[in-house]
């Protein structure tokens, strides 16, 4: 769509490079921008996203340049900042940050990076600007970087292990879900002695960062993370495991066991037991609202709007459970650059939805809502409006979702699929409760 | 009453195409870290010297505050104009309705520039919403490019037949992120309020930038109780709103700082009285400020009986709530510092520092009234900056660390307990009630962590802030 954006959801390269650092235990940003980029960032996070992080707003260290610096460069500007931010603030890890403003300046964060690094100090630098791409990019970048440039720092020895996975493609802050959803991913793996690298748990950060090269195996959940766990392949010779989303349900997660076991030895009577034993949980507990999954009528038209990895991964296994296929899909990231929008996400999809729109424009998903005559929603809290509009329920599955904190929850894996249904029936049922509101005032 | 033909209002601040910044017009620093006589002192010359800070952190600048007004405006739509990150805030700011748009800069734009993709985008924003008015927020993308905003607008004319206006930000020229407001007050002065005034309607105006939603509730319901005619602008305001500002019977501000520039253009150029009050903060403010709003619509009686009855209501809490010396930490914009030092005081308390966003020489109007034993306390100047403001902290006494608009979690870790007053009213009498129970508050049960350097806190607080060099 011309025009610009209407509504947009998505913060910039910067955003994305804030959330994935500021997620992680240990690591500071230095971001040399004009004063406002990060309060944006923040903004958005406080109003969307799951969680503060680890630093964040006001916290993050800024070189808040002026128009001197604009006019003259703000190289002497940033070196003083990185100096001081040492002295300042605790760090493991601190990672120097590109800006719209610096980028089209020219400042030399390269250099000043090097200087510091030269001293001995544990400091990288990323060259990505705002204008670049959007926060997916930003995740995408700040993730290869870090694996790129934390080896030209720290001089620690490759240590190899048989058993850990390195786990990509889960997007801190931008996947509301994403602490949950990590959660679940390394518990299912420890199932089978497995050890899970998702470096932004409470025991992540630098050290595990470092352990990524020495990993048997990594596993990229989303188009996002590939770019990373290619580059480990390349450097490191280990293998990828590309998946177009995060498992979700008892069938769905052994698919992806299954996979991993061709590159990490699994005991298969451990794969069989644990499987017996997860299918029967599934199976019991789906046995025992059978009746009111059928009462529920999910047959009514399914409306997604979401990353394209959520998207995938809801509309596969409403189509396990309910044997539905979603009405429409609305996929508001894309891999491929605005002129070249994916097929591959058309083709991914086609399985599961009758219609597919690439768009993270407002006016089109609004449109396309509308004529789906869609009755239920699986979006962010930008679809509220749509959704009161057409009267269809909505149930807030991507960012941003306003008034609501993530801890723990997740929607993949084993427990996920629960959880997913417990919140899908309560959404309808709520608003299937809206009809004695609607039949009173018929009646008036 | 001025008239628009005078030559001093011909030749206003107001009648120029741009406001000049807060550096230019008011000597405004955002920098600084001493003792509060040592601000005095420095303050009482016209000619400030700037400070910057070699070492700081996030902090607001003119566009996000720019935008927290913009995006509450009903019946207006604003298109930001820059990459897709200047945008980002924009559901946080967004009231109820709102509708923005972003033309998305990308790399090749900054090269070869973004006029054809803001006029598309301006034409959306009319064709799909029919607002009354559209605000173009420009970005430092666009400032560095020199991108021609006004000859997009000038183009878009035959087209469009409502005010597009470009708010003339770029996020780096000025220091004072309050810059925001004044632009957004220029352009709202010079585009949305007509030249012709209707009928004057006996209406206050009430000029509201940055006060929280339970601020304005505390105010606008006493206001409701003296049954005096109010137009809250230009915040959770709307367009009409704005247009009509002119035929007010008069103006109150309800933070200097923030409103004054908008209300001293309400009065240069289309003469609506602007009634210089103290903030509404704390009992004494508060009466002033009903007073003097009281006299201005001939409803002095209703005023004191309504102070009579609050204040009773007050009093009975003012004595359960002693604060038997504990000593507080002021976070909060100059306009309310006076007010919750006199409340603070006057149950037993102590106010043992405070921090403002930024100051100037007429902030003697507000430092000048604080009592001389709070000369030794130190004084900031600054948005956030809690690196610096922990290293106060771990210096000082300060049992309550008090914050509206940057987040008070941090200090936990230093030794004071939080209270964030986004949420709680900090104006009127609701905002006494929530002053005197601060005595009562805990802090929660997590500790705060420890984020700066034992080597930085042994330093002194001001070490980053330095003189700017020319």
């Amino acid at each position: 769509m011309r025009g610009g954006i209407r509504k947009s959801r998505n913060g910039c390269v910067l955003h994305g490079a804030l959330y994935t650092l500021g997620s992680l235990q240990g690591v500071v940003p230095i971001v040399h921008s004009t004063a406002g980029c990060v309060l944006q960032a923040y903004e958005a996070q406080k109003y969307g996203g799951p969680d503060d992080g680890l630093i964040s707003g006001f916290e993050v260290p800024n070189t808040n340049v002026q128009e001197r610096h604009v006019i003259f460069g703000g190289a002497s500007r940033l070196r003083e900042q990185i100096k001081n931010t040492l002295r300042v603030q605790n760090a493991d890890l601190y990672v120097v940050l590109n800006s719209c403003e610096s980028a089209m300046v020219g400042d030399d964060t390269d250099a000043m990076t090097k200087e510091v690094v030269e001293q001995g100090e544990p400091v990288i630098n990323s060259v990505l600007a705002g204008f670049h791409g959007d926060v997916h990019r930003g995740y995408e970048n700040a993730m290869e970087n870090l694996f790129k440039k934390i080896p030209t720092v720290f001089s620690d020895r490759l240590q190899k292990s048989e058993r850990n996975v390195n786990i990509l493609g889960i997007l801190p802050q931008q996947d509301i879900f994403y602490k949950g959803d990590l959660y679940e991913i390394k518990e299912i793996l420890s199932l089978f002695g497995i050890r899970a690298l998702t470096f932004f748990g409470e025991d992540g950060g630098l050290e595990e960062l470092k352990e990524a090269a020495g990993a048997a195996l990594t596993i990229s959940f989303s188009a996002w993370g590939n770019k990373a766990a290619h580059y480990l392949k390349d450097e490191y010779g280990i293998p990828v495991v590309e998946r177009a989303a995060l498992p979700l349900g008892a069938e769905d997660t052994f698919s992806l066991m299954e996979e991993v076991a061709k590159y990490i030895p699994i005991d298969n009577s451990l794969l069989e037991e644990v499987k017996d034993k997860k299918i029967k949980k599934e199976q019991d507990l789906l046995s025992r609202i059978e009746k009111s999954l059928y009462e529920l009528d999910v047959d009514r038209s399914i409306v997604i709007v979401a990353d394209e990895s959520t998207a995938v991964r809801l509309s596969a296994f409403i189509k396990r459970i309910f044997a539905v296929n979603v009405s429409s899909v609305i996929v508001t990231d894309f891999y491929a650059s605005e002129d070249n929008k994916s097929e591959d996400a058309i083709r991914r999809l086609s399985g599961y939805a009758d219609e597919i729109l690439l768009s993270n424009d407002d006016k089109a998903i609004r449109d396309l809502i509308r004529s789906s005559g869609a009755r239920i929603i699986l979006g962010s809290s930008l679809e509220r409006a749509v959704a009161d509009e057409i009267n269809a329920a909505l149930l807030e599955i991507s960012f941003p979702v306003a008034d609501r904190l993530f801890l723990d929850k997740t929607y993949a894996g084993f427990r996920g699929a629960f959880t997913f249904i417990e919140d899908l029936v309560h959404t309808i049922r709520l608003f299937d409760r809206q009809e004695d509101e609607r039949l009173k005032e018929l009646q008036v | 009453m001025p008239k628009r033909s005078d030559p001093e209002v011909q030749m206003s601040i107001y009648s120029e195409k741009k406001s000049v910044t807060r550096e230019k017009r008011t000597g405004s620093i955002n920098s600084f870290d001493d003792s509060l006589s040592t601000l005095k002192d420095i303050l009482l010359g016209s000619n400030v010297k700037q400070r910057i800070r070699t070492y700081s952190q996030g902090s607001c600048d003119e566009i996000t505050l720019a935008l927290s007004v913009l995006l509450s405006i009903r019946d207006a739509v604003t298109v930001i104009h820059g990459a897709i990150g200047c945008a980002a805030s924009s559901g946080a700011y967004a009231g109820e309705g709102a509708v923005w748009y972003c033309t998305q800069l990308n790399e090749s734009d900054t090269i070869l520039g973004g006029d054809e993709k803001l006029r598309q985008t301006v034409l959306r924003a009319y064709e799909e919403n029919h607002p009354q008015a559209v605000f173009i927020v420009s970005t430092p993308v666009v400032s560095i490019n020199n991108d021609d905003v006004n000859s997009v607008i000038l183009e878009l004319e035959d087209e469009i037949n409502i005010p597009v206006v470009s708010v003339y930000t770029d996020g780096f020229k000025s220091k004072i992120a309050a810059n925001g407001y004044d632009i957004t007050s220029h352009c709202l002065l010079k585009h949305i309020i007509p030249e012709d005034i209707k009928d004057g309607d006996d209406s206050l105006n009430i000029v509201s930038f940055s006060e929280s939603r339970a601020d304005l509730i505390s105010i606008l319901g006493l206001l409701r109780k003296l049954d005096i005619k109010f137009r809250l602008i230009p915040r959770f305001s709307s367009v009409n709103d704005i247009r009509d500002a002119s035929r007010a019977k008069a103006s109150v501000v309800l933070n200097r700082d923030d409103g004054e520039y908008l209300a001293e253009g309400l009065f240069e150029k289309f003469g609506v009285p602007y009634l210089r009050t103290p903030s509404p903060v704390g009992i004494g403010d508060t009466k002033r400020f009903l007073r003097k709003i009281g006299e201005a619509f001939g409803k002095s009686d209703q005023v004191e009986e309504l102070i009579k009855s609050e204040e009773s209501r007050l009093n009975e809490l003012k004595v359960k709530s002693s604060l038997s010396n504990k000593s507080f930490y002021l976070d909060l914009p100059l306009g309310y510092i006076p007010g919750a030092v006199e409340t603070i005081e006057s149950i037993g308390g102590k106010v043992s520092g405070i921090a403002v966003p930024s100051v100037d020489p007429k902030s003697c109007v507000e430092l000048d009234r604080l009592p001389s034993s709070l000369n030794g306390i130190p004084a900031f100047a600054g948005y956030g900056q809690p690196f610096e403001k922990a290293n106060i902290l771990s210096k000082i006494n300060a049992d309550y660390y008090i914050a509206r608009d940057c987040d008070p979690a941090f200090a936990s870790a230093y030794g004071s307990i939080p209270i964030p007053i986004g949420h709680s009213s900090i104006l009127g009498f609701d905002g006494v009630r929530t002053l005197y129970k601060a005595a009562g508050r805990n802090g929660i049960a997590i500790a705060g962590k420890e984020k700066y350097k034992p080597g930085w806190l042994k330093r002194s607080s001001n070490w980053y802030v330095k003189m700017e060099e020319k």
